[in-house]
């Protein structure tokens, strides 16, 4: 029999349980909300100018001199956003920027103007919270290692100093992340190979198993053997899916592949932030696919003479090299390419190859580079 | 502060100290021939001056104190600076840690090397016969206060290098006159008397004096105040003018981007 307090009791058995999931629910939200933030890295109109002038002038300006300061622009207001668990690439020419953004996310920099925040931590007012939570490959990633160390010794260190609870443990569990095989353990630093050190120094990055990690010029060094695994381990984040990876490199072939989204940044400006499957739409689509034709190296001299008369079709734009010609053809039309291919028969040239050709990614972040503004 | 990140400090500098095994032999050898040599040279000084026997007991106490505790006080002037050497600095400051442990943590090793040497001078000067009579109260105030001064300057020096990339006049001003002035090997009585006035400006010159009658005579801190209050209101003053530009100095490298440079 269900009598009153049967119902009652169930009654109560549904209230506490309904109350205990709102609660749990309430207090998961109030408790992680790190977790629930979307971006990992905000960085809002950065911007920092390098003062060059030197002591000397420094002083005589104290004194009533005048002179002006030098100052080198490094950045120019930048902005992005990075969102967690993401394989965010920045991409750029020597001198472009990037070192010093890293620097400032990693607060050893200070920027003149604009805000940036990792994890949420604003890297000025809570540098401390910032640097519990990341993990980097400086530039120069030789700093901070002791020459008559060894790479265990060393790498120990850094466990004491970010106070992790297994250090030696943990130190031969990055160790074999990065491949240093054991032998090499138990050296000098002064005598590993170039190669051997920077994978040392990104054991070193990966040491606090951070949610971040920074990655500036990671691959300087390493050998093509490696960089094809570090690649694989850049994409799955270095084995934790919630990982955000930051990579600056001026190499291209780095970052495709690896990254979900690039900056491509140059003179302190970021020219666009694209998927890198995207960023070929960058580029008009007129001018995107070219044509190549191959001839004998006998019909060279006829292949100059077709050149003459290529005037007659809508040729945009093209180029002889030796036996190879290339040319843009308008809206990228087979029929008119078609027809540069059938006067070339007629005139008697032996035509080894006609095809299509792609536009390398190289070849679109050169274009936007020099193109600058148009592409965003 | 955090014991086990003090411990990794440790650990490295002992490890990189070992490293150097020709030079650890070496620096063994100076310490224990050094003693040795400061030990003969004051038994030998004693025989023939009678008349420093009166203020000090004997001139090797007198000698030993002095040498002992300079090693310490040279430590605590240096090491502000070690710890921003601009090879490792970047890194320092990449570890989630306060400044302030970076910098004891820098140092930590340095002290326990000073701490040795200062042993081994009197081990072997008790051997030589050399008679102590110490207060302990005094004996720390002085160690205590001579380190704090020290470090104030220290501070003061190694952020007007950080600032200028320059080798800075300050250190060199108070450890190349303290030999000559500051009464390390002979009471700066000695000297001519408008010397003097070199010495009184020198706080080693306080320190020492103050350590000496704290270990050689037993003087407690209230027969000391001459020494006592110069030496607290310099550590006063060195410390916070030390501190302030210190840190100045840290953030103006990190905003011209100069934290690695030499
Ligand atoms: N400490 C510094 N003092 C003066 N100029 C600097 C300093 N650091 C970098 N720069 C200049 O700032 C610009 C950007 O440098 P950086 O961020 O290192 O570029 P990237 O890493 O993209 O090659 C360059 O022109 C560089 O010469
Ligand atoms: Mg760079």
């Amino acid at each position: 029999m269900f009598d009153f307090w049967n119902n009652y009791v169930a009654l109560n058995y549904f209230y506490i349980l309904s109350f205990s999931i709102i609660f749990i629910y309430r207090s998961s939200n109030v408790v992680k909300v790190g977790t629930l933030m979307k971006s990992s890295i905000e960085v809002d109109n950065l911007k920092k100018s390098y003062d060059k002038t030197r002591f000397r002038d420094r002083v005589a300006m104290l004194f009533g001199a005048k002179r002006t300061r030098e100052k080198v622009v490094a950045l120019d207001g930048v902005s992005f956003k990075v969102r967690k668990g993401e394989v965010f690439g920045v991409l750029g020419p020597n001198g472009a920027g990037k070192t010093t953004i890293v620097k400032i996310l990693t607060t050893v920099l200070i920027p003149d103007s604009g805000e940036a925040k990792v994890l949420g931590y604003d890297v000025i007012k809570e540098s401390l919270e910032v640097r519990k939570r990341i993990g980097v490959l400086p530039e120069d990633s030789r700093r901070g290692f002791g020459w008559r160390l060894t790479a265990f010794e060393n790498l120990l260190f850094y466990a004491y100093a970010y106070l992790l609870p297994n250090p030696k443990e943990r130190v031969k569990e990055v160790l074999k992340l990065v491949e240093l095989e054991e032998e090499h353990w138990d050296k000098w630093y002064q005598r590993l190979s170039q190669g051997m050190k920077q994978k040392l120094a990104l054991a070193r990055a990966l040491l606090p198993n951070p949610s971040v990690v920074f990655l500036d010029e990671p691959t300087k060094g390493l050998d093509i053997m490696f960089v094809a695994k570090f690649r694989e381990m850049v994409r799955n984040k270095f084995g934790d899916e919630d990982r955000t990876i930051f990579l600056s490199t001026h190499d291209l072939r780095l970052v495709e592949g690896t990254c979900d989204r690039v900056a491509i940044i140059n003179k302190g400006k970021i020219v666009a932030i694209k998927p890198v499957s995207e960023l070929k739409n960058l580029v008009p689509n007129s001018i995107r696919n070219s044509y190549v034709l191959e001839v004998d190296s006998k019909s060279t001299d006829r292949l100059n003479d077709l050149v003459l008369k290529l005037k007659e079709l809508d040729i945009e734009w093209y180029q002889v090299d030796n036996h190879k010609l290339e040319f843009l053809v308008k809206d990228g039309s087979l029929e008119v390419a078609n027809e540069v291919l059938k006067m070339a028969i007629n005139n008697g040239i032996l035509v080894h190859s006609f095809h299509k050709k792609e536009i390398d990614i190289e070849e679109v972040i050169m274009r936007i580079l020099r193109g600058g503004k148009n592409a965003s | 502060m955090q014991a086990k990140r003090l411990l990794g400090f440790l650990y490295i500098d002992f490890k990189a100290w070992l490293a150097y095994k020709y030079e650890l032999f070496f620096w063994l050898l100076n310490t224990v021939v050094g003693a040795f040599t400061y030990a003969f040279l004051g038994t030998y000084v004693t025989l023939y001056e009678k008349e420093l026997m009166v203020k000090y007991g004997s001139f090797l106490s007198f000698l030993i104190v002095g040498m002992a505790y300079n090693y310490i006080i040279y430590t605590s002037l240096m090491a502000p600076r070690m710890a921003i050497n601009p090879w490792n600095l970047m890194w320092r400051l990449l570890i989630p840690a306060k400044l302030y442990e970076i910098i004891i943590g820098s140092v930590l090793f340095r002290y326990l090397i000073g701490i040795f040497q200062f042993l081994t001078y009197f081990a072997v000067a008790t051997l030589f016969g050399a008679k102590f009579n110490i207060d302990p109260i005094s004996t720390l105030t002085a160690i205590i206060l001579g380190v704090a001064v020290m470090w104030g300057l220290g501070m003061i020096s190694a952020g007007i290098q950080v600032i200028t990339k320059r080798w800075d006049p300050v250190t060199w001003f108070f450890t190349m006159l303290s030999g000559l002035f500051s009464g390390v090997w002979f009471p700066y009585q000695l000297l001519p008397e408008p010397l003097q006035y070199v010495s009184l400006i020198l706080p080693q010159t306080y320190i020492l004096e103050m350590l000496r009658g704290a270990m050689l005579r037993a003087k407690s801190l209230t027969l000391m105040m001459d020494q006592l209050i110069p030496l607290v209101l310099s550590a006063i003053i060195t410390i916070s003018i030390g501190y302030f530009i210190y840190m100045k100095s840290i953030e103006y490298a990190k905003e011209r981007g100069t934290v690695g440079e030499y």
